[in-house]
C-alpha cells in the first residue's frame, strides 16, 4: 500500500511539469510585459528604464525561452507568483485569502452531494420499478439539466430577496464572528451547488448499484439466507461504493467549475471568483495562476481519490 | 427488494400476460424492429423528442413564429410585461423578449452541436488512426489528451477565452480544443478492440492501405456510440454557453444567445422585479439539454436486454 | 445403514418467465424427489429450465419469474413438519431460515460467486453466525476446521485470503465449506464445476461423494455434462424444453434409455478411446424458440421416430417399474434399440 501511495504521488511529477510548461508558454503570449506582473508595480513605477532593464535581467527575462521557464517555475516554488496587475496585490496573498473560502464551500457541497446522492440512488435502485424510483429518476434527470447558476439566481431570488431568510452573498459580515451568523452565509451557495450535483452522484450511484445487484455473489449472499438489508447494504452498497468514491474524481472538474460559477453568482470570496473577475479584467497573470493552483489542486484531489479506493477495494491493491 | 405493492401490479402484469398466452393470442405478434417499438414505448424517451423538436423547429422557424427582430430597439417600450404585442415583453431596450429566445436558441443551439460535431469530427479522425496504427503516434495522442482532460473543462475554457477574446467562432473552437478529449478516448477504446477482429487481419493481408482499412472498414463499425455522444455533448455545450456569457464571458452581448439573455438576471433588481427577462428563458434552456438527456437515455436503456 | 428418505418432494412445479410483454414457460411441470444421501442429477442443455427449476426451490427467482402452480415440499423430519417452500415469501423470514441452513447451494462459477471485497473466511463466518447463536471466535473456529476439512491447504493464512487471492478450485472447495457450514440436509449444486478444469473437476466431486456419505446430504445436481452424470448420479431426470421426459436410476436412464432425446444425447457423446473414427450422432436440427413451442411432445420437431400422434399432445407419464418413468408414447421402440 505505501509502495502503491509513493508510487503515484511520484507520476504527478512530469504532469505538474507539463502543465506549468503549457501555462508558461500561455502567460508569454498574452500581451503585456512580464515585468509588468512579475514585480511589484508600486516600486515598479518609480523605477527609471535603465533599472527597469536591469530588472528584466535580474529576473532572467532576456534568456531563451526555456530558461525563463526554469526561473519562473522555481520563483513559483519558493511562493512568488508575481501580481495581479490590476490591483498590484500579490498573487499569493490572493490565493491565501481566497483558497479557504473556496476549500469550504466545494467541502460542504461534495459532502451534501456524496451523501445525498448515494443514499437516494441507492434506494433508487432497490426500489427499480416503483413510483419512487421513476419520481427520482424524473428529478435526477431535472437536475442535470438545470444551469447551475440558473439554479443559483432562483434559490437568491426565493429565499434571499422575497423569503429574506438568508442573506444574498458574500461569506462574512465583518461585524458578526458567531459560527452561526457565519453559517447562515454558506447555507445557500453550498446547498446549491450541492444539489446540483447530487442529482449526478444519484444516477451513478443508482446505476452502479444495479450493476451490484445482478452480480452472482448477491444471489449467494441470498442463498444464504441473508436478511436483505444485509444482502443490499453489506454485499449491494459496499461493493458499489468504490465507484461511487471513485465518483468523486470524476466530481473534481465540476466541482472546480461550480466553484468558478456558484462563488461569482454568489459573491462568495473564493479564487473561483477572483478567476471570473481575472478574465474579464484580462488580468492574464492572475487567470494563470489561479488556473495552475485550480489544476494542480485537482491533481492531487484525484491522486488522492486513487489511493482511498485502492484501500477499500482489495482487488486493486493487488493488481498494483 | 419490492414493495407489496408493487408486487401486486408485477402480479396482475403477469396474470394478464399469462392469460393472453395461453388463449394463444401473443403467438403471431408482430415483432418489428424490436429496438424502435421499445423506445416508443419508453414514456420519457418519446416525451423528451417531443419538446426537443418542439423547440428546435420553433428556433428553426422563428421568422414565421414572431414578426419582432431580436435586435430591434424600441425606446418607447422597454421593460413591459407580457402583453398582447410581445407575448414575453421587452428587456431594457424594448427589445422583445420572446424573439430574442427563439433567435438567442438559433445561435445557442448552432454554438453547441457544431461545437459537439467539431469534437466528433476530431476524436473520429485522430482515435480512429492512432487507435488502429498504435505505436508512437497513438501515445503521443493519448499523453496530449490527458493532459488536456486534467485541466478541468471550465478552467481551460476561460483561460483561452481570456486569451482569444469573445466571439462565437472563437467560442465554438474553445469548446471543441477544450473537448475532443474525451470523444478521442471513446473512439481509439472502440477501434482498440475492432482491429483485433478477424475480418481486419484479412484486409491486411489483402495488402488494403492504412487509411482505407481505417476510415472506411473500422470506423463505419465504432461510429454508433458517437453519435449518441454528439447528442449528449449538444447539450453540455449548450449548458456551458449559457454559463460562459452569463459570467459575460461568452459571445459578445449584443449577439442573442440564451446565455446572453440570462446575463440580464446578473442584477439582482431584475432579477426581483422582470421575471420575464431571465425565467422563460432560463425555463426554455433546461427544457431542451433536458430533453436530449431523456432521448439519450432511452436510447442506452434501449440497449439493455434485461429490460421486461 | 442410513435412510434415504425423501426430503424434498418436487410436483408439477410450473415457473414462468415473464419479458417484452411475452410469457415463457421455463418450467412446465416437472415433478421430482430428493433424498437423502443420495445425488439427483438434473441434466438438460441450456435453456431447459433446469437452473430455473434449482433457483425455484430456493427461491431465488430474479423478479420477472414467478411459481406458477405445483408445489415444492420440504421434509423437515422435525417439530416444524412438512414446509410448503411455494407458499412462503420469496424473502420472507421462514424462507431465509431454510436458505442455507437446511438446503444450501452452490453455484457454476465461483469467480463471481464470492464477494470480491470480503475475506473468504469473513463470508463463511457470516453464514454460520446468522444461523447460529455463537460467538465470533466460536466461528471463527468452525470456519477453520470446514476449510481444513475441504482439504484447503495453508488454512490459517487462507482464512483471511481474498477470494481473488484463491484459484478456482480453491474457491469452489471454499463455496462449498460456506454451504456446508450449517450442515444442510439438502445440498444443491448448480453446474459447480463447469468453470473448472477437468482434473479440479474429478477432485471436486470426490469432496462431494465423501461429505454425502459422511454427513448423510441430499444433492441436487444440475448439469448438461453426461460424463458427469455417469460419475457423480444415483438417480437420473433428463429435462427437456422445461419438462422432466425420462427419469430413473442412473443404471435405468444411462443404460436403457427410453426417451429418444436420452437417447440421441448419449450417442453424441465421444467415448474415450473410441479414436477418431467413431460414429457421433448429433441431434439434428436446433432447441425451438420458447415462444414458439411445438403443440406437442417438445422434441417432436428432431425426433426420428415422431409420428403424427406426437404432435397432438405432450405424452403423460409412463410409469416402467418401480422408479423409471418415461414422457413418449414411442418408448418402446426405442427399447428395441438396445
Amino acid at each position: 500500500m505505501l509502495k502503491y501511495t509513493i508510487k503515484k504521488i511520484l507520476s504527478m511529477i512530469p504532469m505538474i511539469l507539463i502543465i506549468t510548461f503549457i501555462i508558461y508558454g500561455l502567460l508569454e503570449l498574452t500581451p503585456g510585459d512580464p515585468i509588468s506582473y512579475l514585480m511589484d508595480p508600486e516600486s515598479l513605477a518609480r523605477l527609471s528604464d535603465a533599472q527597469i532593464e536591469e530588472m528584466r535581467e535580474a529576473y532572467g527575462l532576456n534568456g531563451p525561452f526555456v530558461v525563463r521557464y526554469f526561473n519562473w517555475l522555481f520563483r513559483l516554488l519558493q511562493g512568488d507568483f508575481g501580481y495581479s496587475i490590476s490591483s498590484g496585490v500579490p498573487v499569493i496573498d490572493i490565493i491565501k485569502t481566497g483558497l479557504p473560502a473556496t476549500l469550504e464551500l466545494a467541502v460542504a457541497s461534495l459532502i451534501i452531494s456524496t451523501i445525498l446522492g448515494s443514499i437516494l440512488g441507492v434506494v433508487s435502485a432497490i426500489y427499480k420499478g416503483t413510483i419512487g424510483d421513476n419520481v427520482l429518476t424524473v428529478f435526477g434527470m431535472i437536475g442535470v439539466s438545470i444551469p447551475q447558476f440558473f439554479f443559483g439566481i432562483v434559490a437568491i431570488l426565493v429565499f434571499a430577496l422575497n423569503l429574506e431568510w438568508l442573506p444574498v452573498g458574500g461569506r462574512t459580515d465583518p461585524s458578526v464572528t458567531g459560527f452561526f451568523d457565519r453559517l447562515e452565509y454558506i447555507v445557500l451557495p453550498s446547498l446549491v451547488m450541492g444539489l446540483s450535483m447530487t442529482a449526478g452522484v444519484m444516477r451513478y450511484a443508482r446505476s452502479s448499484m444495479l450493476d451490484t445487484m445482478n452480480k452472482e455473489y448477491i444471489k449467494t449472499a441470498r442463498s444464504k439466507g441473508l436478511a436483505e438489508w444485509r444482502v443490499n447494504l453489506l454485499h449491494g452498497f459496499r461493493v458499489s461504493l468504490t465507484p461511487v468514491v471513485v465518483l468523486i474524481g470524476f466530481r473534481l472538474p465540476t466541482l472546480v467549475a461550480g466553484s468558478v460559477v456558484i462563488e461569482t453568482v454568489f459573491q462568495w470570496p473564493g479564487i473561483g471568483n477572483a478567476f471570473s473577475t481575472a478574465v474579464r479584467a484580462q488580468n492574464y497573470n492572475l487567470v494563470m495562476m489561479l488556473a495552475l493552483i485550480f489544476v494542480v489542486m485537482t491533481l492531487f484531489a484525484s491522486t488522492l481519490v486513487d489511493i482511498v479506493t485502492a484501500a477499500i477495494d482489495p482487488r486493486v491493491k493487488l493488481e498494483n | 427488494m419490492a414493495t407489496k405493492a408493487s408486487i401486486r401490479r408485477m402480479n396482475n402484469k403477469f396474470d394478464k400476460i399469462r392469460q393472453q398466452e395461453e388463449a394463444g393470442l401473443l403467438k403471431n405478434k408482430k415483432q418489428g424492429n424490436r429496438t424502435l417499438r421499445k423506445l416508443l414505448k419508453n414514456q420519457l424517451a418519446v416525451t423528451g423528442a417531443i419538446i426537443f423538436l418542439i423547440i428546435l423547429l420553433a428556433c428553426i422557424f422563428a421568422p414565421i413564429l414572431t414578426p419582432y427582430s431580436p435586435k430591434a430597439v424600441d425606446m418607447g417600450n422597454i421593460l413591459s410585461g407580457p402583453t398582447k404585442e410581445h407575448w414575453l415583453g421587452t428587456d431594457k431596450i424594448g427589445r422583445d423578449v420572446f424573439s430574442r429566445i427563439l433567435y438567442g436558441g438559433r445561435m445557442s443551439i448552432a454554438i453547441g452541436f457544431g461545437s459537439a460535431l467539431g469534437c466528433a469530427l476530431i476524436g473520429i479522425i485522430l482515435g480512429c488512426y492512432a487507435g488502429y496504427k498504435g505505436g508512437i503516434i497513438d501515445s503521443i495522442f493519448v499523453r496530449i489528451s490527458e493532459v488536456f482532460m486534467s485541466i478541468p473543462r471550465l478552467i481551460l475554457v476561460m483561460m483561452l477565452a481570456a486569451i482569444m477574446g469573445q466571439s462565437a467562432g472563437n467560442i465554438v473552437l474553445i469548446f471543441v480544443l477544450s473537448g475532443w478529449g474525451s470523444s478521442f478516448r471513446m473512439v481509439r477504446s472502440k477501434v482498440l478492440s475492432i482491429r483485433e477482429e478477424e475480418y481486419v487481419q484479412s484486409l491486411e493481408v489483402f495488402g488494403l492501405s492504412t487509411p482505407i482499412i481505417c476510415y472506411k472498414h473500422i470506423l463505419p463499425n465504432a461510429l454508433s456510440p458517437t453519435i449518441v455522444n454528439v447528442t449528449l455533448s449538444t447539450a453540455m455545450f449548450i449548458l456551458d454557453e449559457a454559463a460562459l456569457s452569463f459570467l459575460g464571458l461568452g459571445v459578445p452581448l449584443e449577439v442573442p444567445t440564451w446565455g446572453n439573455i440570462l446575463n440580464a438576471a446578473q442584477d439582482l433588481f431584475t432579477l426581483q422585479n422582470n421575471w420575464w427577462l431571465w425565467l422563460p428563458t432560463g425555463i426554455v434552456v433546461s427544457l431542451f439539454v433536458m430533453s436530449i438527456n431523456f432521448i439519450g437515455d432511452g436510447i442506452r436503456d434501449t440497449a439493455d436486454p434485461t429490460q421486461i | 445403514m442410513k435412510n434415504k428418505e425423501t426430503v424434498i418432494s418436487v410436483k408439477n412445479l410450473k415457473t414462468f418467465f415473464y419479458s417484452d410483454g411475452r410469457c415463457n414457460p421455463a418450467v412446465n411441470g416437472v415433478s421430482f424427489d430428493v433424498k437423502s444421501g443420495k445425488t439427483l442429477c438434473v441434466v438438460g442443455e441450456s435453456g431447459c429450465g433446469k437452473s430455473v427449476t434449482a433457483s425455484s426451490i430456493m427461491q431465488l427467482l430474479p423478479n420477472n419469474a414467478r411459481i406458477e402452480e405445483g408445489e415444492i415440499v420440504y421434509k423437515t423430519g422435525d417439530s416444524r413438519g412438512d414446509i410448503h417452500i411455494e407458499k412462503l415469501d420469496r424473502n420472507g423470514k421462514e424462507m431465509r431460515s431454510l436458505r442455507g441452513k437446511d438446503i444450501a447451494m452452490i453455484f457454476q462459477d465461483p469467480m463471481t460467486a464470492l464477494n470480491p471485497v470480503y475475506t473468504v473466511g469473513w463470508q463463511i463466518e457470516e453464514m454460520i453466525r446468522n444461523h447460529e447463536n455463537v460467538t465470533k471466535e466460536e466461528a471463527r473456529k468452525r470456519t477453520l476446521k470446514l476449510l481444513a476439512d475441504m482439504g484447503i491447504p495453508d488454512h490459517e493464512k487462507r482464512i483471511d485470503q481474498y477470494p481473488h487471492e484463491f484459484s478456482g478450485g480453491m474457491r469452489q472447495r471454499a463455496m462449498i465449506a460456506m454451504a456446508m457450514s450449517c450442515n444442510p440436509k439438502v445440498l444443491i449444486a448448480d453446474e459447480p464445476t463447469t468453470a473448472l478444469d477437468v482434473t479440479i473437476q474429478a477432485q471436486i466431486f470426490e469432496l462431494m461423494e465423501e461429505l454425502k456419505e459422511k454427513h448423510n446430504t441430499a444433492i441436487l445436481m444440475i448439469t448438461h455434462d453426461m460424463g458427469v452424470v455417469s460419475e457423480m448420479a444415483d438417480e437420473v431426470a433428463v429435462m427437456y424444453m422445461g419438462n422432466i421426459i425420462e427419469s430413473g436410476t442412473a443404471k435405468e436412464v444411462l443404460g436403457s434409455p427410453k426417451h429418444p432425446y436420452t437417447e440421441a444425447l448419449l450417442r453424441s457423446i465421444p467415448i474415450l478411446g473410441r479414436g477418431k473414427g467413431q460414429d457421433l450422432n448429433p441431434i439434428r436440427g436446433v432447441t425451438p424458440d420458447p415462444f414458439d413451442r411445438p403443440s406437442g411432445c417438445q422434441f417432436e420437431p428432431r425426433c426420428d421416430y415422431a409420428t403424427k400422434e406426437c404432435s397432438n399432445r405432450m405424452p403423460d407419464e409412463v410409469n416402467l417399474g418401480k422408479t423409471h418413468m418415461v414422457r413418449c408414447i414411442k418408448y418402446q421402440e426405442v427399447s428395441k434399440n438396445e
